[in-house]
Order: C-alpha cells, then sequence, then structure tokens
C-alpha cells in the first residue's frame, strides 16, 4: 500500500494538522500518521469520516485510478 | 469512532495483535515447561516457574502496548509504569539485602529460588518501566521528524 498523498494534500488545503484532522474524526494522530504513509487501511467508516471533514468524497481521498 | 477505553479502531486492532502475541508466548512457555517437567527438570522452586512464565508474558504485552502507544488505562497508565517501576527497584533492593546478608541466594543447583524468582520478577517489572522510559524518548523523537515531515 503506497502513500496516501491525496489525504496529505486535501487536509494540507484545508490549512489542517495532523493533529486537528485526528481530532475532527476522533482517532490519534499516529492513525492519521498511518493513513497517510499508507501503513493502516482505514475503514470505510473512518474514510467517510475524513471525507465530510475535508468535504472530499471517497473516490477523490481513497481511490487509487 | 473511539471505544469506551478511548482507543480508536487502528489501537483496538493493534491490542488485539498484542493479546494474540501475548497468549502465543503464554502457550508456548507453559508447553516448554510441561515437557521440562516430563523430563524431571525443574527449574524454578515451587510455584515460581508458573509465576514467572505468566509475568514474561505480561511483560511482553505491557512492552508492546507501551510501544505502540496503546494505553487502554487512558492517562493513568505512565502512572501505572512508574508504579511498577517503583514496585520493581524495591524487591530488587529487598532482595539483594537478603542476597548481602547471605541468608538467602538466587540458585539452589540449576534451580531458581524463590529469591531468585523474585528477582526475575522485579527484573520484569522494571524492563516495562524502562521501556515506557525509552518509549516517551523514541517518540518524541520520532514525532519531531514528522512534524518536519509534514513541513
Amino acid at each position: 500500500m503506497g502513500k496516501n498523498l491525496k489525504l496529505k494534500a486535501a487536509r494540507a488545503a484545508m490549512d489542517m494538522t495532523q493533529q486537528e484532522l485526528a481530532d475532527a474524526v476522533s482517532v490519534t494522530r499516529q492513525t492519521i500518521v498511518a493513513i497517510e504513509r499508507g501503513d493502516y487501511n482505514p475503514t470505510v467508516r473512518l474514510c467517510i469520516e475524513i471525507c465530510k471533514v475535508l468535504g472530499k468524497t471517497l473516490d477523490e481521498l481513497f481511490w487509487d485510478s | 469512532m473511539r471505544c469506551r477505553n478511548n482507543l480508536d479502531e487502528r489501537q483496538l486492532l493493534q491490542r488485539g495483535n498484542v493479546f494474540q502475541h501475548t497468549l502465543i508466548l503464554l502457550v508456548v512457555l507453559l508447553i516448554a515447561n510441561a515437557f521440562l517437567k516430563e523430563e524431571g527438570i525443574v527449574w524454578a522452586e515451587g510455584m515460581w516457574e508458573n509465576i514467572l512464565i505468566v509475568w514474561a508474558a505480561i511483560s511482553l504485552c505491557f512492552c508492546e502496548f507501551i510501544f505502540l502507544e496503546i494505553y487502554p488505562m487512558g492517562k493513568g497508565q505512565t502512572a501505572f509504569y512508574a508504579v511498577l517501576g517503583i514496585a520493581g527497584m524495591a524487591i530488587l533492593g529487598m532482595s539483594f539485602f537478603h542476597l548481602a546478608a547471605g541468608t538467602e541466594s538466587l540458585t539452589d543447583g540449576y534451580m531458581l529460588t524463590s529469591q531468585g524468582g523474585m528477582v526475575l520478577e522485579a527484573v520484569f517489572l522494571i524492563v516495562i518501566f524502562l521501556v515506557s522510559v525509552f518509549q516517551k524518548l523514541y517518540h518524541r523523537k520520532r514525532r519531531e521528524d514528522e512534524d518536519e515531515d509534514e513541513e
């Protein structure tokens, strides 16, 4: 699993830190770090939460084309 | 998204893995001990064999929890590890006092005495504490690296 650069870019575009995103979706900062690095495959539920906070769709953030 | 004990989904997954490792170690050690007993080899006095096997498994469990930053007890977990460390040092201190006085010995032939068992238990407790201290330093360094990476 490669790095999730789309998530990182979307977060940066919203001017959010990893900690702020983690707090917004009620997970630890390490979990956001792991998702961005591609070390952890989040559940659909968490993906949806992240998408809602960042104002993106699941396809935009989590679909590898 | 977090459960009752404040762990998120990734931490819950890791906690399951830690329990799995602990169970495997416990089973392996118990089987090894059973084989040793079958061969007539007693490596620790009385019930210390079983106590030390359980402590070895518990220590692995705690060390993995610490390293993966999983705190099932919440913020009180750090204080708990400190208490374990202090208890370990107290037990070790008392044991050295007895050993220095010459009233007890660590081993009796190839077998650990109850005093030896206590020393080993104290070592497990101190190892848990030391791993928690090391983790604090290591993760602080790693967090700084991640922050630099984020920028």
